[in-house]
């Protein structure tokens, strides 16, 4: 471990010169550490409370058993910083054991009678090579039962059922069996509502570990707009778990929380319980208090258990790390704390705090802002989706910024602090959204950030600007005709001027425009040509679809850094007929678009418009939907899974090809490196490893470069901000390894960006395809 | 503008940090206020770090002028832990390295990465870290925090060898 102290000093526990070295600085501090650890220990008493408390799970106060299982002081530091939530040094490195990751896993979901009887099959279960043993209460199933997803048998169950989710792995399916036998066996003598079933295929018990993954969220989702909810994590010992539980049950009841949900990690006897709650008056503030100060006594002086089996201290329980250590072992981890900070200038507050309401003070409130994001319960799952992140602000931080500026709205309290927010709001939270709504993957309760910011910029949009959209929609023919020949006219100046000239024009035109004129780069694409109607080559066509080649592929051609002279239309044509279809086209096509470009800026209303167009044509070509329909553009394919009519049966490049090539062409591994990246339309609809599925079928070593969500392109976001796809696509460069021949996609928009900042050319996986297939069947 | 002795801190810290990364405008102030939990503490001044050079000039200069820090890694923990209303030091974007030993029975990373990368550098030797809490997919590794107690495997005998080669974490 590489920890960093809070003057600055280094010290590398893992390396002897490091160790040295500090020594010869702090050897005091050092000094001090093994006086208190050998007082410790020579404290028969204290040693064994704290072996004592350390047989169950807990992260309450400091980690004092490195002072009575280690003697080194440098060792002793190493695990007194583990759990000390940065109130003790920075942490630089660390170095973990791993454990194997055992391929085999069978889950079976346990019911019993009452939660009693669940926890009373606890410690037979814990005699057996089991994995995980969660415990759910009966209110724990209603709050998710009847969800899509979830088992049927969960909404006839009696009022009492208690449920065990238990999981056993192994390394091989003989080991898998024996062990789900040990179980079977060790639980055979308990009464159970339903056969002990358990599962081993992979659907079937993601589908039952849904149920555990849902029972913190679906609080969240239905509490009242303006309530939190919270989450307390305490430990019993195991043999009392039953007891406990029903205890905590009449505690919930007596403060007037009956609809908290209690489960847990049985194994440990580690239960938690969510329920909603009002910070918002005093008198539900002291609600809590008095539920806090009557858990806290019962589960010290009853059980003698953890106020925090794994979530930590922090403000939350640092008023009771004293009841629950006792005065002794609480005056230790001050003098510890005294030793390293003895300022108190790390994280003051957490872990050690004097004040013995500072659990009630600083409370966050959460008032009703807009109902597309009322829900969330700010956890930060959403962020390391986000493109901007590092640019601007995560989803929730546009969250936690509306969320205030409704509140002052609301309130009319410091204008001037709305001002000031909301000014900065316009670039920081709505200008630099995406708006690809990657952060809903993310999100326990399902929130879209990008959905609200959507709406902001439509409540936003002016009336002039709704002209000129208009006037756009209603010629798409005329603006994609203008495009391409704008990106013609670019494309030859960018022959003959070359790249560096051309990107230093394009800044200046930028300057001087108020940044208005795109940015251009050199992966910009030529104006594309006129699709050319299907002739049906290659023998006789069998069976047909409809293509829609999204306005965007239609305006913009090859760019320079194609090998190819084809732009993408032309190419999924040829692709399509190389595969024994013919090609039919919606009626009009010059004037269809999905309406997303319209949509995303506000302009709600001409993108329904287009949405509605667009339908008309593609039902009347398709049949009504009998004739598959192929779009060439992830996000385009998205938004018209969502607008229209369900029964067309529209297809996103990956999808279609994996579900019609195979029987119709022959595919043959290119003996190259490919990367891929998967457009955020793809990776919502579930394709991330369906496309890498695909590219393995096209060449023999596929990358995906690590951390990239988004690139932040965002239709055109990327021409007006560039810093966004920029930041979005910082380590991009680094993920590609050098002898990587190409980049593919499924966005033509996102492809230039990706092009931009990795320096590799990427283009549609179209390209690919085609060049590692000739007609015929594939194996 | 910065209260107090905050003002000092920020010019000192601009000799080797870009103002992109020292925040103290109203907007993101707000912003870094808060974390997975109910409680909100609203920092003065926000410095995100991305090399150790940097966090040891940082806390030289906390610890010269007395001003009290707080680290922010995922900011996904419930009990408050993760708020200033002083100096919030964050990880950004950065802290990400990782290097897996020989046979991968180590794995030694950087603050910054995610619990569930480090699995997936892990998973071509079928091997993971221990911690699996359900916030993996985004908790990173600074802040992570359950407790070992491999020692204690060796001295509470066979029962709990099991629980925790299972569950703990396994910190050399
Ligand atoms: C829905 C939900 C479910 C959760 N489930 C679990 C669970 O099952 N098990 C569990 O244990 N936790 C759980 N948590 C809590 C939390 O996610 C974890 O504790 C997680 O480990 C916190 O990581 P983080 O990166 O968000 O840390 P942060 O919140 O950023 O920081 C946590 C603490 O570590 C300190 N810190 C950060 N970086 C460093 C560093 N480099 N050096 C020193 N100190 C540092 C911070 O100052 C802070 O005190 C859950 C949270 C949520 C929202
Ligand atoms: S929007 Fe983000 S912070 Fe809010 S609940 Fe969803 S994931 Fe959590
Ligand atoms: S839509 Fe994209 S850019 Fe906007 S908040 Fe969500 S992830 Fe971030």
């Amino acid at each position: 471990m590489r920890i960093i102290f809070g003057d600055g000093s280094v010290l590398d526990t893992g390396d002897p010169e490091s160790r040295e070295r500090f020594a010869g600085t702090h050897g005091k501090l050092l000094g001090r550490i093994a006086e208190i650890a050998g007082r410790t220990k020579s404290n028969g008493t204290l040693a064994s409370r704290i072996r004592d408390k350390y047989r169950m799970k807990n992260t309450t106060g400091y980690s004092l058993n490195a002072l009575v299982d280690f003697d080194d002081p440098v060792e002793i530091i190493e695990h007194l910083m583990i759990g000390s939530e940065g109130t003790l040094g920075f942490i630089a490195e660390v170095t973990y054991n791993t454990v194997p990751d055992l391929p085999c896993k069978a889950t079976a979901l346990i019911l019993f009678h009452d939660i009693e009887a669940a926890c009373g099959a606890v410690p037979a279960l814990k005699s057996c090579s089991v994995d995980a043993a969660e415990l759910m209460d009966r209110a724990s199933l209603r709050s998710v039962e009847g969800k899509e997803g979830m088992p049927e048998y969960l909404s006839g169950l009696g009022e009492s059922v208690a449920a065990l989710l238990v999981e056993a792995r192994a390394s091989d399916p003989s080991g898998l069996a024996a062990r789900v036998e040990e179980i079977r066996r060790a639980l055979d003598r308990f009464p159970k509502v339903r056969p002990l079933e358990f599962t081993g295929i992979p659907a079937e018990y993601e589908k039952l570990w849904n149920i555990r993954k849902g029972l913190f969220p679906s609080v969240g989702a239905v509490r009242r707009t303006g309530t939190t909810v919270i989450i307390e994590d305490v430990a019993f010992p195991l043999p009392r778990l039953a007891e406990a539980s029903l205890d905590l049950r009449n505690l919930f009841v007596r403060h007037g929380y009956g609809d908290a949900i209690l489960f847990g990690h049985a194994l440990e006897g580690n239960l938690h319980f969510v329920f909603k709650q009002d910070f918002n008056v005093p008198s539900e503030v002291g609600r809590y208090g008095d539920f806090i100060d009557e858990l806290t006594a019962m589960v010290v002086r009853k059980y003698d258990g953890s106020l925090k089996a794994e979530h930590g201290t922090g403000r939350n329980m640092a008023p009771f790390v004293e009841l629950e250590w006792g005065a002794e072992a609480y005056a230790l981890m001050k003098e510890i704390k005294s030793v390293f900070d003895p300022e108190n200038l790390l994280n003051p507050g957490v872990v050690i705090n004097d004040d013995p309401g500072a659990h009630l003070r600083n409370l966050k409130p959460l008032p009703a802002a807009h109902e597309i994001i009322d829900k969330c319960i700010e956890c930060g799952f959403c962020e390391v989706q986000c493109p901007s992140k590092d640019l601007t602000l995560t989803p929730r931080q546009r969250i936690v910024v509306y969320r205030e500026m409704s509140r002052l709205t609301a309130s009319g309290e410091s204008s001037g602090r709305l001002a000031a927010l909301g000014g900065a709001y316009r670039y920081e939270g709505v200008e630099t959204c995406a708006t690809d709504g990657l952060c809903s993957t993310a999100c326990p309760v399902g929130i879209d950030t990008g959905k609200m910011i959507k709406h902001i910029r439509w409540r936003e949009t002016g009336r002039l600007p709704h002209a000129v959209a208009r006037a756009f929609a209603g010629n798409m023919s005329a603006v994609t005709a203008a495009v391409s020949a704008m990106l013609s006219v670019v494309g030859v100046s960018h022959a003959l001027l070359g790249t560096s000239l051309m990107r230093r024009a394009a800044l200046a035109l930028r300057g001087i425009s108020g940044n208005r004129i795109p940015l251009w780069n050199e992966y910009m694409p030529r104006g594309a040509g006129r699709i050319p109607p299907s002739r049906g080559i290659g023998g006789m066509p069998s069976g047909k679809v409809v293509y829609f080649p999204s306005c965007i592929n239609r305006a913009m051609g090859a760019s320079r850094d194609y090998d190819e002279e084809v732009g993408l239309a032309h190419k999924t044509v040829a692709l399509l007929e190389k595969a024994g279809y013919e090609v039919l086209f919606p009626e009009n096509l010059r004037d269809l678009c999905c309406g997303m470009a319209f949509d995303s800026k506000g302009f709600r209303e001409e993108g329904a418009m287009k949405a509605d167009e667009l339908n008309r044509a593609l039902r009347e070509v398709s049949n009504d939907g009998e004739l598959p329909v192929y779009v060439d553009m992830s996000p385009c394919l998205y938004r018209m899974k969502e607008t229209l009519d369900r029964r067309l049966r529209l297809y996103e490049p990956i999808e279609f090809m994996l579900a019609f090539f195979p029987e119709r062409l022959k595919f043959r591994k290119l003996p190259e490196t490919v990367a891929i990246h998967t457009t955020c339309s793809s990776a919502k609809m579930g394709l991330s490893s369906r496309f890498r599925d695909l590219a393995e079928m096209c060449a023999e070593r596929v990358v995906v470069p690590d951390g990239v969500g988004c690139c932040g392109w965002a239709g055109d976001r990327g021409f007006t901000f560039p810093e966004l796809n920029a930041s979005a696509l910082a380590g991009l460069r680094s993920g590609i390894p050098g002898e990587c021949s190409g980049g593919y996609s499924t966005s033509r928009t996102c492809e230039i960006g990706l092009s931009l900042h990795s320096g590799l050319s990427y283009k549609s996986i179209v390209y690919l395809v085609d060049r590692c297939t000739t007609p015929g069947v594939t194996a | 503008m910065l209260p107090g002795g905050y003002s000092e801190f920020f010019s000192s810290l601009r000799a080797f940090l870009p103002p992109s990364r020292l925040l103290h405008d109203e907007l993101s102030r707000l912003a870094y206020g808060t974390d997975a939990s109910f409680y909100r503490l609203i920092p003065n001044l926000v410095v995100k770090v991305v090399s150790e050079e940097e966090i040891i000039r940082v806390l030289a200069e906390s610890c010269r002028l007395r001003l009290p820090v707080t680290f922010r890694a995922a900011g996904t923990s419930l009990s408050g832990q993760s708020l200033s209303d002083s100096v919030l030091i964050v990880l950004a974007g950065a802290w990400k390295r990782y290097r897996i030993n020989e046979d991968a029975s180590r794995i030694t990373l950087q603050p910054g990465v995610v619990g569930a990368h480090a699995n997936v550098y892990l998973a071509p030797y079928r091997k993971k870290i221990g911690p699996d809490p359900a916030s993996i997919n985004s908790a990173m590794i600074g802040g992570y925090r359950r407790k070992q107690r491999q020692r204690h495997v060796l001295r509470h005998g066979a029962e709990q060898l099991q629980d925790d080669c299972l569950d703990e974490d396994h910190l050399r």
